[in-house]
C-alpha cells in the first residue's frame, strides 16, 4: 500500500524542468548545465536560479510532498504544474501530455477540469459568500447557482463549514477560510490538487486538524495531491512520496522513513535531526524478516504502527519483541533493541543506518 | 580698462541724477488695467516719468472696480489711468465727491466707445441689421444670439437692462452671457474670421476692435438719463438709450495731487486721440508686440505728440529721444 | 553692435544675416539706454546675455527670434484647426447635448421634485440618516438664500462630467492596468493634464470649438477631473491581491472573469476613491470653467472677485463648500459601504 510505487501509474511527470529568473534566462541555462550553482549565477551574472534539473514522477492517488526551506524553489515548482509559471527549459507532463505545448484553450482546460489549487494565503474572493467561493471553478465553466448550489453546499458540509455558506470569507477564521479554499478545490473535481503551502499560516492545532482531514479526504477520494510544506512533521505525517529540494535542486526523494533511514547527505541530516523519529517511523520500515525473531515474543502489532505506539505496548520492558502481522499473516519481527537502534539519529549516507541495514 | 572707466563715469553720473530724482519726485503706484490700450498707457506713463521725472515708478495689475476700491479703502495707487467713467460707476463718483480722488485728464479724446456690434461685411449684405429694429426682425440673420458681456462688468448691466427694454428673448434671439472678455473676444474674432454672422457687445480702442472691421447697431438715441437708469441692476424702470461715448480718465488722489504737482502737471497733459491708440493697437497685433514695445514704437515715433506733455527740465532729460525724430 | 556679432562673422555668416542690429521691436529698457545719451557702453562680463533667440537676433537679423516661435506654434495650430474641429466637434457634440439637457432638465423640473430626487440619491448610496439630513439642510439652505438656480446648475454640470470621467476613465484605467507600455505612455499625459494650469488648455479649446457651446467648459472640467479615476483605477487593479489573482488563474477563468468577477470588484475601493477625487476635481474646475461660459456659482465667485462684491463672493464660495461637503461625504459614505464587503 505505501510501498508499492512502481506498481502506479504516473499521473504528472517532470523532467529535467530548469527556471531561471532574470532578463536572458535562456542564456544562462549552459552555465548551469555544466553545474554552477544559484550563488555563483547570482554572483557573475545577476540570475536568480529558481529550478535546476527537476526530474518528479507524482503517483496517482498519493499525496506527493515537496519540501524545502524558503528559496528552496518549491513553489515555483508547483506553479510549473498548472503553468502559473513557465519554465526556461524540461517537460511538465499530465497524463502523458506535454502541457507545455499547450495553447492558451488547452491551458485553460487543463485547469479548469484536471487541476484545482489551494494557497496559503487562502486567496478567497473577499466580495463573494462563502458559498460562491466554494463554487468558484464551477461558475468558472459556466454553470448557474442552481446547478452548484446543492454541490457547493455538500462540499462545504463535508469540511465542517455547514451553515456559513452566507458569510463573508473576512467573517471567518483563518482555519475556516482554508477549509472554504479546500471545499472550493474538491468541489471541481479536479483529479489533480495542488496545496502550495496550503496550512502553514494556520495556529499548529488547526493545522493538525486539517491535516487529518487531508488524510481522511483522501482515503475516500484518491485524489493526486502534491503538496508544498516547509515543515517536515507534515511532510513526513502526509507524504506517500517526500521530495526534498535546496537551492533549486532535488537533494532526496524517496519514501519519507527511507529518507529518514538513509538521509542522501549532510543536509538531509541536519533536516531530519530534529525529528521525534519514534512518532514517524513505522514497524515496516525497521522490522526484521519473520524468520529473523530472536528474543521471546510478547505481542503482536502492525506494520503500519509507528515506534512511538510500539514503545507504548512494550510497556518500556528493554526485553520485549513483536510479531508483525498483516492481514493475519506474519510478515516480520522486531525487538525492542532495534527499535532503540533505528531512533539514533543517523548521519550520512555511508554511516549509521544505511550502512546497518546494508550489512543486515 | 577702457570700458571700466566709461563705465565708472556713467555711474558717477547717474547718481547725483538718482539722488535729484528722488528729491523731486518718489515712489508712485499706476493702477494697470489688464486691457491692451490701458497696458501701453500706463508703460508709456512709466517710461516717462522714471526718465524724464526720475520717479520711481511701480505698475499694480488691477481692473476698474478693485482699482477704485482699492483707493477708497487704502488710499494707494496714487494714479488711476484708463479709467471708463461708465463701468466705474457710483464707486468713482463717491470718490470725487469725498474729494480722495480728483480727474486730471481724458486720457482718450474723444474717449472710447461701447454698443452692440455686427460684421462690416454682414452690414452691407443686409443693411437693414444696422438697427436694432432689423436685428430683432431678422434674429436667424445674426445668427439668433446676441453675446452678452461677462457677469460683473458694468456694461453687462446696462446690456441685460437693454435686453429686457427691448425684449430681446421675446424676438428670437438668445442671450449668451460669456464667462469673460476673452471669450466674448474669441467669439467675435472667430466669427469674423471664418466670415459668420455674429452680434453682441464690444468696445474700444481695444485690438479686436482694430482687427476686425465691426459696424455698430443703432440702439436709437442716446438719452443720459435712461442710461443712467439702466446702470443700476435693481432698476424697475429698464429704458432703451445707445450707450453714450465713455470718458476715459486719468484720475489721482487728492493727495497725491498736492505732493506732485508736477507730475499731476504731465498727466493732465497725457492724453491719447482714440485714432493714435487705435493704430498703436493695430500695430501691436500685425508685429506680435508687446505692450512694452508699443509703448516704444509710440515714443520713437510721436516724439510731437508726447514732448508736449513733458516740463522743460523732463523735456532735457530726454532729449537724446526727442532729438531722434 | 550686439554682443553675439563675432559669432556670426566668425562663421561667416555675415551675408546671410543682413544688416547687423535686430529686427525685434525696440523695448523700452533699449529705449532708457538711449535717451541715457549716445552708444551704451559695452556690456561687460557680468551683464553678458544669454545667447537666446532673441539676443542672436540682435547681432543676425536673420536669426529668428522667440517670438517666431510662438507664432509659428500658432500658425501651425490654426493651420491644423480646421481639421482637427472637423473631427472632434462631432464627437463632442453628444456632450453639448448632454450639459445642455441637464442644465435644463434641472432647471425646469419644479423643486419640489429635484430636490427629493437628490435626497433619495443620497440615501441610496450612504444609508445614513446624519448624512441624509446635513444633504436636506445644505439644499434647502441654499434655496432659501437664493442660490438654488445656481446650486443645481453647477450640480448638473458635475454630474455630467463626473459620469462622462468615469465612463471614460475606468477603462483607460483598466487598459493600463492590463499593459505596461500602455501605462508608460499614458502617464506623462496625465501628470500633465494635472499640472497644466487650467487656462492653458482652455486656450485651443476656444479656438476649436464655438465658445457659446456648452461642451467647451465640458470638456475642460473633464481633461482636468479625469486624471484621478484613471490613476486610481489603475493603481486599484494593480493593487488587487496576486494571490487572488493566482487562484483566478488557476482555476481557469478567462481573462474576462478575471476582470469583472475579480479585478474589478476588487479595486472597486480604490475607484470609488477615484471617483470621489474626480467629482471634487470637477467641482474645483466649475469655478474656473465660469470664465468660458459655464453656468451656476461660478458665475457669482467672479462676479465677486471682479467687482469685490465681498458678500457676493462669500456666499457663493460657502455655496461651493458645501456642495463640496455634501459630494464628499456622500461619496466617501458609499465608498465606506463598499470597503465594508470587502475587507480582505
Amino acid at each position: 500500500m505505501r510501498n508499492d510505487r512502481h506498481t502506479k501509474t504516473t499521473k504528472v511527470e517532470i523532467k529535467n524542468l530548469y527556471k531561471i529568473f532574470g532578463a536572458q534566462p535562456e542564456e544562462m541555462l549552459p552555465y548551469v548545465r555544466d553545474g554552477m550553482t544559484k550563488a555563483e549565477l547570482m554572483e557573475t551574472h545577476q540570475h536568480v536560479l529558481g529550478l535546476n534539473d527537476i526530474n518528479v514522477e507524482v503517483k496517482e492517488g498519493d499525496i506527493t510532498v515537496m519540501m524545502g526551506l524558503s528559496g528552496s524553489g518549491k513553489s515555483t515548482l508547483i506553479r510549473h504544474l498548472n503553468r502559473l509559471i513557465d519554465p526556461t527549459a524540461g517537460e511538465v507532463r499530465v497524463d502523458g501530455e506535454d502541457i507545455l505545448a499547450y495553447d492558451e484553450d488547452q491551458l485553460r482546460e487543463l485547469r479548469r477540469h484536471k487541476m484545482s489549487m489551494v494557497f496559503q494565503n487562502f486567496a478567497l474572493l473577499p466580495h463573494r459568500t462563502v458559498l460562491d467561493n466554494t463554487a468558484m471553478a464551477l461558475t468558472v465553466r459556466g454553470h448557474q447557482r442552481a446547478d452548484y448550489e446543492d454541490d457547493a453546499r455538500a462540499w462545504l458540509a463535508r469540511v465542517g463549514l455547514g451553515g456559513s455558506e452566507d458569510q463573508y470569507p473576512h467573517q471567518l477564521s483563518g482555519g475556516m477560510q482554508q477549509r472554504v479554499g479546500l471545499a472550493r478545490a474538491l468541489a471541481s473535481n479536479a483529479p489533480i490538487m495542488l496545496m502550495d503551502e496550503a496550512f502553514s499560516a494556520l495556529d499548529p492545532l488547526i493545522r493538525t486538524d486539517m491535516q487529518d482531514l487531508l488524510l481522511e479526504l483522501q482515503e475516500e477520494l484518491s485524489k493526486t495531491v502534491i503538496f508544498i510544506s516547509h515543515d517536515l512533521d507534515e511532510a513526513l505525517k502526509l507524504a506517500d512520496h517526500l521530495v526534498i529540494l535546496k537551492d533549486g535542486y532535488v537533494v532526496q526523494q524517496d519514501e519519507p522513513q527511507k529518507i529518514l533511514l538513509e538521509p542522501a547527505d549532510d543536509y538531509i541530516v541536519d533536516f531530519i535531526s530534529d525529528i521525534n523519529r519514534a512518532r514517524v517511523l513505522r514497524v515496516r520500515s525497521v522490522m526484521r524478516g519473520p524468520s529473523e525473531g530472536r528474543g521471546t515474543v510478547t505481542g503482536e502489532i502492525g506494520p503500519e504502527e509507528t515506534l512511538e505506539n510500539v514503545i507504548a505496548k512494550s510497556g518500556g520492558e528493554p526485553s520485549a519483541s513483536f510479531v508483525v502481522v498483516q492481514d493475519g499473516r506474519q510478515v516480520g519481527v522486531l525487538d525492542m533493541d532495534d527499535l532503540m537502534r533505528a531512533l539514533v539519529p543517523t548521519g550520512a549516507s555511508e554511516s549509521g543506518m544505511r550502512s546497518r541495514r546494508a550489512s543486515a | 580698462m577702457k570700458h571700466l572707466s566709461k563705465l565708472a563715469l556713467v555711474s558717477a553720473m547717474a547718481v547725483p541724477a538718482a539722488a535729484h530724482a528722488q528729491d523731486s519726485c518718489g515712489e508712485v503706484s499706476i493702477a494697470q488695467m489688464n486691457w491692451a490700450a490701458a497696458n501701453v498707457t500706463t508703460e508709456i506713463a512709466q517710461f516717462l516719468l522714471e526718465q524724464g521725472y526720475g520717479c520711481d515708478v511701480s505698475l499694480v495689475p488691477s481692473d476698474t472696480i478693485p482699482a477704485v476700491t482699492s483707493v477708497s479703502e487704502n488710499g494707494e495707487p496714487d494714479i488711476v489711468t484708463n479709467l471708463w467713467l461708465n463701468s466705474a460707476g457710483d464707486a468713482y463718483r463717491k470718490l470725487e465727491e469725498g474729494g480722495t480722488m480728483e480727474r486730471v485728464a481724458n486720457v482718450l479724446e474723444p474717449g472710447g466707445v461701447e454698443g452692440w456690434w455686427i460684421p462690416t461685411y454682414l452690414a452691407e449684405e443686409h443693411p437693414e441689421l444696422t438697427t436694432i429694429e432689423g436685428v430683432m426682425e431678422n434674429p436667424e440673420l445674426v445668427g439668433g444670439t446676441f453675446n452678452n458681456c461677462p457677469d460683473g462688468w458694468g456694461c453687462r448691466v446696462v446690456s441685460d437692462n437693454l435686453v429686457e427694454a427691448l425684449d430681446l428673448e421675446e424676438a428670437g434671439l438668445e442671450v449668451f452671457n460669456h464667462g469673460s472678455g476673452e471669450t466674448l473676444a474669441s467669439s467675435m474674432g472667430s466669427a469674423v474670421e471664418d466670415g459668420e454672422p455674429w452680434f453682441g457687445y464690444y468696445w474700444g480702442p481695444t485690438v479686436p476692435m482694430g482687427k476686425y472691421d465691426m459696424t455698430r447697431v443703432d440702439l436709437g438715441e442716446v438719452d443720459e438719463e435712461v442710461h443712467g437708469r439702466n446702470q443700476n441692476p435693481d432698476t424697475d424702470n429698464p429704458g432703451v438709450s445707445d450707450f453714450p461715448s465713455a470718458p476715459i480718465l486719468t484720475s489721482v488722489t487728492t493727495d497725491f495731487a498736492e505732493s506732485n504737482p508736477e507730475v499731476t502737471e504731465f498727466l493732465s497733459n497725457m492724453s491719447f486721440e482714440t485714432n493714435t491708440m487705435s493704430g498703436l493697437l493695430a500695430w501691436q497685433d500685425e508685429n506680435n508686440a508687446s505692450a512694452d514695445e508699443v509703448a516704444a514704437y509710440f515714443l520713437q515715433n510721436h516724439q510731437d505728440v508726447w514732448s508736449d506733455w513733458l516740463n522743460d527740465e523732463a523735456r532735457e532729460n530726454l532729449a537724446n529721444l526727442l532729438d531722434q525724430g | 553692435m550686439a554682443t553675439y556679432d563675432w559669432l556670426f562673422s566668425s562663421l561667416g555668416l555675415d551675408g546671410w544675416c543682413g544688416a547687423s542690429g535686430g529686427s525685434a521691436p525696440t523695448s523700452l529698457s533699449d529705449l532708457a539706454g538711449q535717451s541715457r545719451g549716445g552708444e551704451a557702453a559695452a556690456p561687460t562680463i557680468w551683464e553678458l546675455p544669454f545667447p537666446s533667440m532673441d539676443a542672436l537676433n540682435d547681432s543676425c537679423q536673420a536669426f529668428p527670434q522667440s517670438r517666431e516661435l510662438t507664432l509659428g506654434l500658432e500658425r501651425g495650430f490654426l493651420n491644423v484647426k480646421d481639421a482637427l474641429s472637423f473631427v472632434l466637434d462631432p464627437i463632442t457634440q453628444p456632450l453639448s447635448w448632454a450639459l445642455d439637457s441637464a442644465l435644463y432638465g434641472i432647471l425646469n423640473t419644479p423643486w419640489w421634485i429635484v430636490i427629493p430626487i437628490l435626497l433619495a440619491i443620497t440615501w441610496l448610496v450612504s444609508r445614513s440618516w446624519g448624512l441624509l439630513a446635513f444633504v436636506a439642510v445644505s439644499i434647502l439652505g441654499l434655496a432659501f438664500i437664493d442660490h438654488y438656480a445656481y446650486a443645481m446648475q453647477t450640480l448638473a454640470i458635475i454630474f455630467v462630467c463626473a459620469a462622462i470621467c468615469v465612463a471614460i476613465g475606468v477603462p483607460i484605467g483598466i487598459a493600463m492596468s492590463r499593459s505596461d507600455s500602455m501605462q508608460n505612455a499614458t502617464i506623462p499625459v496625465l501628470d500633465m493634464l494635472q499640472t497644466l494650469p487650467p487656462f492653458v488648455y482652455l486656450i485651443p479649446l476656444i479656438f476649436l470649438f464655438s465658445v457659446t457651446e456648452p461642451k467647451l467648459y465640458g470638456i475642460a472640467i473633464i481633461l482636468y477631473a479625469i486624471v484621478p479615476v484613471i490613476r486610481l483605477t489603475n493603481l486599484g487593479i494593480r493593487m488587487v491581491d496576486k494571490s487572488v489573482i493566482e487562484a483566478a488563474d488557476a482555476f481557469g477563468m478567462t481573462d474576462r472573469q478575471k476582470l469583472f468577477g475579480v479585478q474589478v470588484p476588487l479595486a472597486l475601493p480604490n475607484i470609488m476613491a477615484g471617483v470621489n477625487q474626480t467629482i471634487m476635481m470637477s467641482l474645483a474646475m466649475v469655478v474656473i470653467a465660469s470664465l468660458v461660459s459655464a453656468p451656476g456659482l461660478g458665475v457669482l465667485v467672479l462676479r465677486g472677485i471682479r467687482n469685490l462684491e465681498l458678500g457676493v463672493g462669500l456666499v457663493a464660495g460657502l455655496g461651493i463648500v458645501l456642495l463640496a461637503v455634501i459630494l464628499d461625504r456622500t461619496t466617501k459614505a458609499s465608498l465606506a459601504r463598499i470597503n465594508a464587503t470587502h475587507k480582505a
